[in-house]
């Protein structure tokens, strides 16, 4: 009899833990993410990482998909990007081992034939990231739960050429050129000839 | 005959201080060139606002709604399903689903007018219910704030005819989960 009160107590205990387990998802971060080239468009492609943890005490397959949102669901003054495929992610598919965290990439890479097209713009895309949870084989109505990150873009504000850059290096470099010469030159009349 | 030694003084004075000028304007030059050289890594900036975890759940995870006549509904009750916002950021709920079962002998109708071989779902007790169609579509719930949970309840509509009676039948239902 003594040991009805512990057991009412480990109940007590468990029963959060359980269905606490059976609440929660995949965690995902960020939620959103805003990346702008004020400085111009960057010579390689832009990466950045999303993390990925998985709660659960088993293991599993967390894939990743880059999609257009719907049109109702555009923000406002934002566009689609031009070419989807300009937005990749790696790995396609994550395994994630039991309350552990990972990374998917994803990677922005606008083609340089296609950067002068587009400056002063404003894209939006997601990327969808669900995972292979098992929902049980019972019912003929599945649940699966997908979560977006939004990816907004900012292009350049306009064309940054290296011309600028170019003409003081000039200046520069005839600058030093002559004050060493000058000093040489001085340099040279101080010593005395044998 | 001693050897006269001649003595001159190799850097004056002078000599130093257009060597330490020539040096600082060398220095002034590097220090403002270096970047614009080096400027073949050019900045991103990446910022999170909101910045926060996104996590969606919704229990249970399954249904099955029995076997059905042609033309009638079956529904579950109002708030069978919970979705629970597990993050840290207020979500937006869409919903989705296969086009056809998984055996692809019913038909998906988006419409809500399912006809021969076809079936309807919509959705009860959201901020926008409706029929779910094939995409992801218009916001069905929006805001659900962080650590809070929404309550609904699914209506199966099967089409006004079958062309024969149909084994067991199996979909699937998306629940997308998107910062608000």
């Amino acid at each position: 009899m003594k040991k009805i009160p512990w057991l009412i107590i480990l109940l007590v205990f468990l029963i959060p833990l359980l269905t606490s387990q059976v609440q929660a998802s995949l965690q995902i971060w960020p939620g959103k993410l805003t990346i702008s080239m004020p400085e111009g468009y960057p010579t390689e492609r832009i990466r950045y990482l999303i993390q990925a943890t998985n709660p659960y005490t088993y293991s599993v397959n967390a894939s990743a998909r880059v999609e257009n949102p719907d049109v109702q669901q555009l923000t406002t003054n934002y566009s689609y990007i031009p070419d989807i495929s300009w937005v990749t992610v790696e790995p396609k598919t994550l395994y994630l081992p039991a309350n552990s965290s990972s990374h998917f990439e994803v990677f922005l890479d606008i083609p340089k034939s296609e950067q002068p097209n587009y400056y002063n713009t404003s894209w939006e895309t997601w990327v969808i990231i669900s995972s292979d949870t098992p929902a049980g084989d019972t019912g003929g109505l599945v649940f699966q739960v997908e979560l977006a990150v939004k990816l907004f873009i900012h292009t350049p504000q306009g064309e940054q050429g290296p011309t600028a850059g170019i003409f003081f290096v000039f200046i520069g470099v005839i600058i030093t050129s002559g004050v060493i010469y000058i000093l040489l030159k001085h340099r040279r009349k101080n010593i005395p000839e044998k | 005959m001693g050897c006269r030694k001649n003595t001159y003084k190799l850097v004056d004075k002078r000599d130093i201080k257009k060597i330490l000028f020539a040096w600082l304007v060398s220095m002034l030059w590097l220090s403002v060139l270096t970047p614009m050289v080096l400027a073949d890594e050019t900045s991103i900036s990446v910022t999170f606002d909101p910045d926060g975890v996104i996590d969606i759940d919704v229990t249970p995870k399954t249904y099955d709604f029995g076997s059905i006549q042609p033309g009638a509904w079956s529904n579950t009750t109002a708030n069978y399903f919970t979705i629970y916002n597990n993050g840290t950021l207020s979500m937006d709920t869409q919903f989705k689903t296969n086009a056809t079962t998984d055996s692809t002998n019913l038909t998906l109708d988006a419409d809500g007018s399912p006809g021969l071989d076809s079936y309807s779902f919509q959705t009860n007790g959201l901020d926008t219910d409706g029929y779910i169609t094939a995409a992801y579509a218009v916001e069905q719930d929006t805001g659900i704030t962080a650590g809070t949970n929404k309550v609904c309840g699914l209506c199966l509509n099967m089409g006004s005819s079958i062309s024969q009676n149909w084994t067991s039948q199996r979909t699937t239902i998306y629940l997308q989960g998107s910062v608000s």
